[in-house]
């Protein structure tokens, strides 16, 4: 890693939303469907270095990779190579640079022509720009395929007769070609052999080496990413929740997204305790995402509201029935069908074959939650948001009382606007910018706030941040 | 203990226009009732092949050869369709890797699985749906009820895999094939099934077979497990024992290969070459062009599966087996690689293999 003052790329608020518009319905009613797949990535490559871009699926992070080279046309923001800003050239002036910046794609076999031999698949990068031609063609061709690791005889057979780990080093050879400076690299090694992958991001950290390379290296796999790279951004809905050097990513202060994520990897040692904190749900629709803080609705540290005296897993949980009964049509799915212990159906035998019982007659399983008693009903809804009986705090559980009431009445607008004004977090309400916590590394997240008072685990009166959605 | 799956000497061939694959030769293994077995290993391994020859699905140009496949002591491979249905449907539940293509798109997800109860436990439709609707709740689809007459479409990655372990689990079987379960699945929802896996086993008391590539999967949720390797098992341990102790190889490389979080170097170990080819799989140890500890015995002689402390033949009976020539003729190095466990952080770093010369132009 070098610190040259420009850096090799520089990514500067880019967005690429498509239109999903789907079908005839949509366009009848004139319903748009804005998918904001990339909402507002900043970031510097510098020479030399690997910035691993990683997230679960539909953060947007294939979108970025390929918006940055302009094989997905942005929608606003600027790329800068070398201080020219890419999303400005022509197509002629960007196949150009095409020679600068290359692409790695996951699946090797489906990237690469099925038609050609390695040999052309390697050597039509050099006739696309001229780069050589007759012997001197031939020649760097059986250099480059040698560079990756391959055989140069293999020249004349075709990618299918070469295994997963050889065709991606063909991919990689392809894009070495045209000696670029910048390689995109987008999920290289998931679709390989965990024996293979190894031998993959050796083979790409060798050439780094060895030509100075930059990669912007897109991947799911935190184990992979943390391996390769210098710097590492954590990618949530279409926007960057985490970035910073590796080493500072992957030990806290983390996002809290961050943190769910590095408890989900699953540790290749039977002793290891992998009971760390589990995120519910998946990642909401980048059509439509949350307000606010966009991680709010699965957020397991979520900031509880400054005049809640709540214990703050209290509170998410009331807030959660909140958030729930803002969105949903109707009660009974605020009540899932709870508390029927399966193994007793399973063992009682005349549940098997009487035919008679239907869930609907009976409270005890409450699927039916207008048949059963309000305290029943109250009880239902208590266990599947996981409260406790009574709050711990008087006026919290009058609100919650009335709330459910509403609920048992069917009035589910009604109860939704009786927990709002006690149950908004401040999450919903402003939209995080990235807070500095460390040298060149930042978080997106509302607790890295000056006015977040770390004790009280909440915003002190007034300090909340003056922004809003 | 009894074992609800006996799986003995099982191989397993395809008829291709290229030639013949040996995708399973001569493999043995066990489980009992009630434990969660993983069967471990890369692409080629057979580890797919042997999960669905359990369930007697192996379709032309695949043929199972010969060997047995017992489930709670009877012989699956000599029953006849009908009777291998109706085991199939009682007594085996399967998990795949496409939950979504498992399920028929044009039934609803609830609708589907009180038909399989309907069916197989004979309940009326009234109390079978009434068993979907709670099966599902159990698996953690919330609003269960409702959800129950959604379409396969209608849900998520991560919901239609709930909803098949729901529909394995409606029969009450005593075991559940699990192939690659979590494989199509984010981090965060593979952390979250795999709990809820262990978790319903556990409730259920039922054993699981657990195909995966990962041995990160394995670790966190098997009892035992089998790596395999071209076909064969090569060797077969409780997980400690697997993950601290790794008598084979390939075993120790393939966990020194993964990357971890906190390992500092810049090279990650390798196995060099890859899977060889399964048409014409290589002489002796079948490892041998890949294992850094190969000696001439190796290209000759293929090792049987031993009691790697006696060296003498591994039965359906033993715990901890593997084939390498150290464990019956003695290799003139021996095996020169040790595990470290750094700190009581169960962060273990695996320094197996001196690193070779990377083989990619041999792979
Ligand atoms: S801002 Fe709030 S919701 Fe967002 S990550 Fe931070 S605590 Fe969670
Ligand atoms: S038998 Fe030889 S080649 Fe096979 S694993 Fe043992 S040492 Fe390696």
């Amino acid at each position: 890693m070098s610190d040259s003052a420009e850096p090799v790329l520089r990514v500067e608020g880019l967005k690429t939303h498509y239109d999903s518009t789907d079908g005839f319905l949509d366009r009848l009613f004139g319903r748009s469907r804005r998918v904001r797949a990339v909402d507002g990535v900043d970031f510097e490559l510098r020479e030399g270095e690997t910035l691993g871009v990683v997230g679960e699926s539909g953060c947007g992070k294939t979108t970025l990779a390929r918006s940055v080279l302009r094989l997905i046309e942005p929608t606003a923001g600027s790329v800068y190579h070398r201080g020219e800003d890419l999303t400005a050239l022509s197509s002629a002036e960007l196949r150009d640079r095409r020679t600068d910046l290359q692409y790695v794609f996951q699946d090797p076999l489906s990237s690469l022509n099925p038609r050609l031999t390695a040999g052309d698949v390697v050597g039509e990068p050099l006739d696309v720009h001229g780069l050589a031609t007759g012997s001197e063609r031939d020649e760097r061709v059986r250099e480059l395929l040698e560079t990756v690791g391959l055989n140069a005889n293999y020249a004349d057979r075709y990618p299918h007769e070469f295994s997963g780990g050889q065709q991606q080093r063909l991919g990689i050879a392809r894009a070495l070609a045209v000696e670029p400076e910048v390689i995109v690299c987008d999920e290289p090694v998931s679709a390989l052999d965990a024996s293979v992958q190894s031998q993959v991001l050796n083979l790409l950290s060798d050439l780094q080496e060895e030509f100075g390379l930059s990669y912007v290296f897109i991947a799911h796999d935190l184990r992979v990413v943390e391996h390769v790279s210098d710097r590492v951004a954590v990618m949530y809905l279409g926007e960057f929740v985490e970035r910073g050097p590796t080493d500072a990513v992957f030990e806290p202060p983390h996002h809290p997204y961050t943190e769910a994520l590095l408890s989900a990897i699953p540790e290749p040692d039977p002793l290891w305790d992998g009971d760390g904190i589990r995120l519910t749900g998946t990642v909401p629709s980048p059509i439509d995402p949350p307000d606010g803080c966009r991680f709010h609705t699965r957020c397991p540290r979520l900031v509880p509201d400054a005049n809640s005296d709540l214990p703050a897993d209290v509170w998410r949980s009331v807030a959660a029935l909140a958030r729930r009964a803002a969105s949903a049509d109707d009660v009974t799915s605020l009540t899932a069908t709870r508390g029927a212990d399966d193994r007793t159906a399973r063992l009682g035998e005349s549940t098997r074959r009487s035919g008679g019982s239907s869930p609907r007659s009976d409270p005890a399983t409450g699927s039916g939650p207008t048949e059963a008693s309000r305290e029943t009903f109250g009880g239902l809804v208590r266990e599947e948001f996981d409260l406790p009986e009574t709050l711990p705090d008087a006026d919290a559980e009058e609100t919650l009382g009335e709330a459910i009431d509403a609920l048992y009445d069917d009035r589910i607008g009604t109860a939704a606007t009786l927990l709002e004004p006690a149950f908004t977090s401040p999450c919903e309400r402003h939209h995080p910018p990235e807070y500095e916590v460390g040298v060149d590394h930042g978080i997106a997240c509302l607790r890295y706030d000056d006015g977040f008072d770390e004790e009280a685990g909440t915003f002190e009166e007034g300090a909340e941040p003056a922004g809003s959605v | 203990m009894t074992a609800v799956l006996e799986v003995e000497d099982l191989t397993v061939r395809f008829y291709a226009e290229e030639g013949v694959v040996t995708a399973v030769d001569g493999l043995s293994y066990r489980i009992e009732a009630g434990e969660t077995f993983g069967v471990v290993g890369e692409s080629g391994a057979g580890k797919s092949v042997a999960a669905l020859s359990v369930l007697g699905l192996i379709d032309s140009p695949g043929r199972i050869e010969g060997g047995e496949v017992r489930f709670e002591g009877e012989d699956l491979l000599s029953m006849d369709e009908s009777a291998l249905r109706s085991v199939r449907g009682d007594g085996i539940g399967t998990v795949f890797q496409d939950a979504r293509a498992a399920l028929n798109p044009v039934y609803t997800v609830g609708e589907q699985i009180a038909e399989t109860i309907e069916h197989h436990l004979e309940y009326a439709p009234s109390t079978a749906r009434d068993r979907a609707i709670r099966l599902l709740d159990r698996v953690g689809i919330a609003d269960a009820e409702t959800r129950y007459s959604d379409y396969p479409h209608e849900f998520s990655g991560g919901m239609c895999q709930r909803a098949a372990i729901a529909m394995a689990l409606s029969c009450d079987p005593e075991l559940i094939v699990a192939d690659e379960p979590t494989t199509a699945l984010d981090v965060t929802v593979e952390a979250r099934i795999l709990d809820l896996l262990a978790e319903l086993a556990d409730e259920f008391d039922v054993a699981v077979q657990l195909v995966t590539h990962d041995l990160g999967v394995i670790a966190g949720t098997c009892d035992r497990a089998m790596v395999m390797y071209a076909g064969e098992a090569v060797e077969t341990a409780p997980v400690e024992e697997l993950y601290y102790d790794p008598k084979h190889p390939y075993t120790a490389g393939l966990m020194s290969a993964i990357p971890r979080v906190g390992d500092d170097d810049d090279r990650l170990p390798t196995i060099p070459g890859t899977m060889p080819d399964p048409i014409d799989p290589p002489p002796g140890c079948r490892f041998h062009p890949r294992c850094p500890f190969a000696e001439e015995a190796c290209t000759r002689t293929d090792p049987a599966l031993v009691d790697p402390e006696t060296g003498e033949a591994a039965t359906l009976d033993d715990d901890r087996a593997a084939a390498c020539l150290e464990y019956t003729e003695g290799l003139s190095g021996g095996l020169d690689y040790s595990v470290e466990v750094a700190g009581g952080t169960g962060e273990h770093v695996e320094k197996a293999i001196d690193e070779r010369e990377e083989g990619g132009s041999d792979e």
